[in-house]
């Protein structure tokens, strides 16, 4: 969808959804944190966003849904998160709980539930058991065999509306001896079932998304029909972590979210509050902080553009930037909240204040993106695996390989090009060691060169040569890596797969990865940015955050950079943007002064 | 106070507070979460502690007792 298309459709569910600081707006902060107090689904906000049409977005248009780019859904949910991640999340559920179907279902069967969830039909993912956690092939749940179909039998716990929906698309074992081709996918409709056949699980009280419904569900030998089998008996692994793979690139939106409201409330107190006889915003280590939070979500922006991209234009390699944005945006932006609570100070430890409640609730809402759908050490351990290709492909790529990850990066990174359509099925599960993020990076700095010999202003180019050299610092971290790993292999022999250190090794990648996504998104979506964006100084700090992480005590920006920062944010929070590279502008907001000062 | 003698004295106390999951101890997770979700002060805990003659001026029940005060920075608090 060109920018422009996306850009006015996310002012339509602004407009629609008010300003969440509005008492009479449809989405209301406070509507919102009571029913958080009260552990209460959010039904009335599920039902108007369906209204609305937000999950068609996600549904398949060739059977009857609206989804063209999996960016659409994944950017409306985030507008959806920054009022309320729990709705977003009973919200999306539906969504992913419809992947396995997309993947692997016949036209027949997406056709007839794309109609039933636009009439309302809700599902739910059955994935995960009591007793197994992470490991699908240990799952329990069987499907035997009978005349016309399958006697199911097991639990499914800790799942996400497994009460509130009338269907769970279920994982379950169709061999005995299971192994890879052992499980099979179902959809189990819970209304046509028998009466008592299917028993749910009492809702879980949480921590965080306190008004969702996580529960479970338990059955003993229901029937399920052949035609309510998606794919092939055996193929349910797969299709599962197919499935697993888009849902981990859109988990991202939520931490997103979660750190765009925390740093927006907390520059309405900063701007605002004085100390020592000026502005908290303009004291400069708290100064500095803001602008760090502000470069954090950038990076994690960047990076999540290029996984939610990545599911059209390179799906071979999903299971690559599927996994790094899965450990790292979460990883990252629940350290950046906790920064960011210091320079809200005191305000963030209240549950009921009048404008800053909320940051409590986001504080502790973000952290559903670190585990659900495959937690963060699962991520590192699928990338673990496939380090050593990543990154002797990274070391050896000839001319024709680097030419079209150059290519791809422009479609990947570039928020103005089309991409191909989305075909769910054609993702794989091994990259064989292709990251065209990494493999486009020494281009991405080219071409930033190319650009700080362009720039009219000295400020500017000295920004982004600056940036240029650290870019080049961190991308080629790479080729030490490499080295790293052998070496660690040849020492661990067969204990290498399991490794600490190899889980360390994988971090790293991470941030070679997150710093090409910085660069690969400045220069190819350089000229669709709207003014104060693109901006070398933001550009910078991005990149120093990333090699703190490395490096924890030098800085490579001064206080310079951070005023420039500073004023692009101010601009945001001004001018009311969304804190993106997308920049969408949000919904006018209403304030209660004597709230914001209090 | 010596380390053994500190030993032992810590010793004495967590025997008498029992083991935390254990809904039976005089001082268990279950009421301390209750405490919490009632989000009132486990005034019964404080009691329980001063029963076994935890120091008196680490306790305290009612406002008008002594302050401890909390960083003695400059213009801090
Ligand atoms: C709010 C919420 C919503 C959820 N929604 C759903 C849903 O809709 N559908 C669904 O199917 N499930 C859902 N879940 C379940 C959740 O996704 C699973 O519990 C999770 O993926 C399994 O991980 P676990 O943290 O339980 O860890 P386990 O797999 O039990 O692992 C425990 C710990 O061991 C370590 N570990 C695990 N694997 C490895 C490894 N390979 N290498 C090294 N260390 C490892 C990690 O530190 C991990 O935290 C939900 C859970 C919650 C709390």
């Amino acid at each position: 969808m060109p920018k422009s298309d996306l850009t006015e459709l996310a002012v339509r569910l602004e407009e629609f959804l008010g300003c969440p600081h509005d008492a009479a707006g449809r989405m209301a902060y406070t509507r919102i944190m009571e029913l958080d107090e009260r552990e209460s689904y959010p039904y009335e906000f599920v039902q108007m966003l369906r209204g609305w049409g937000v999950p068609e977005y996600a549904l398949p248009g060739e059977q009857g849904g609206r989804a063209g780019d999996v960016e659409a859904e994944f950017n409306l949910v985030r507008l959806v998160a920054r009022r309320d991640p729990a709705t977003a999340t009973a919200l999306i559920i539906t969504n992913l709980a419809f992947m396995p179907v997309w993947i692997a279902g016949t036209d027949e069967q997406k056709r007839r539930i794309v109609e039933a969830v636009k009439h309302g039909h809700r599902l739910s993912w059955g994935l995960s058991e009591r007793a197994y956690g992470s490991d699908l092939l240990a799952n329990a749940m069987t499907a035997t065999k009978v005349d016309g179909g399958y006697l199911l039998t097991g639990e499914k716990w800790l799942i996400g509306n497994a009460t509130w929906s009338d269907g769970m698309v279920v994982f379950a074992r169709t061999s005995e001896r299971g192994g890879t081709g052992g499980f099979s996918i179902f959809v189990l409709d819970k209304r046509t079932a028998p009466v008592g056949s299917v028993q749910e699980l009492p809702g879980e009280r949480l921590h965080g998304l306190r008004a969702m419904d996580i529960s479970g569900l338990k059955v003993e030998g229901v029937f399920v029909p052949e035609e309510a089998r998606l794919g092939l008996e055996g193929q349910g692994l797969e299709t599962a972590l197919k499935a697993t793979q888009t849902a981990r690139a859109q988990i991202s939106s939520i931490a997103l979210s979660a750190v765009d409201t925390g740093l927006r409330l907390t520059l309405d107190f900063t701007e605002g509050r004085i100390i020592l006889g000026q502005a908290v915003s303009d004291i400069p280590y708290s100064r500095r902080q803001l602008t760090e939070v502000f470069a954090d979500l950038l990076v994690a922006d960047a990076v999540s553009l290029g996984a939610v991209r990545g599911l059209q234009v390179t799906p071979q390699q999903v299971s690559v930037s599927s996994s790094v944005v899965k450990y790292f945006v979460p990883t990252l932006l629940e350290r950046t909240m906790s920064q960011l609570a210091v320079v809200l100070g005191a305000r963030f430890f209240l549950r009921a204040h009048p404008h800053y409640g909320v940051f409590q609730k986001m504080l502790r809402d973000l952290l559903v993106a670190n585990f659900a759908d495959g937690n963060t050490v699962v991520n590192l351990r699928n990338l673990g695996h496939q380090l050593q290709p990543l990154l002797a492909t990274a070391q050896s790529a000839d001319d024709k390989l680097r030419a079209e990850a150059v290519e791809n990066a422009a479609v990947l990174y570039g928020i103005e090009r089309s991409m191909p359509p989305y075909e769910p099925w054609r993702q794989e599960l091994f990259s064989r060691g292709r990251d065209d993020t990494v493999l486009a990076a020494p281009d991405g700095i080219a071409r930033l060169r190319a650009l700080a010999e362009e720039a009219k202003e000295d400020d500017q180019r000295d920004w982004l040569v600056r940036a240029a050299d650290t870019a080049e610092e961190l991308i080629g971290a790479a080729a030490p890596l490499a080295g790293r790993c052998e070496k660690l292999r040849a020492e661990l022999g067969r204990a290498y797969g399991q490794s600490a250190e190899l889980f360390d090794l994988a971090k790293e990648y991470c941030l070679v990865h997150a710093a090409a996504a910085c660069v690969l998104t400045f220069v190819h979506s350089h000229e669709a940015l709207e003014e104060p964006l693109p901006n070398a100084a933001v550009l910078l700090l991005q990149l120093e955050r990333l090699r703190r992480h490395l490096r924890p005590h030098e800085a490579v920006t001064d206080q310079a950079v951070v005023d420039e920062v500073m004023r692009v944010l101010r601009h945001f929070h001004h001018e009311e943007r969304l804190f993106s590279h997308w920049q969408f502008p949000l919904a006018e907001r209403v304030l209660d002064q004597d709230a914001v000062r209090s | 106070m010596r380390k053994p003698d500190l030993t032992a004295l810590v010793t004495r106390f967590e025997e008498f507070l029992g083991c935390p999951p254990e809904p039976a101890g005089a001082a268990p997770y279950a009421r301390v979460t209750g405490a919490d979700g009632r989000e009132t002060p486990a005034y019964d805990l404080v009691r329980v502690l001063r029963g076994w003659g935890m120091p008196e001026s680490a306790l305290s029940l009612e406002p008008s007792a002594t302050p401890v005060r909390l960083g003695d920075a400059p213009g801090g608090r």
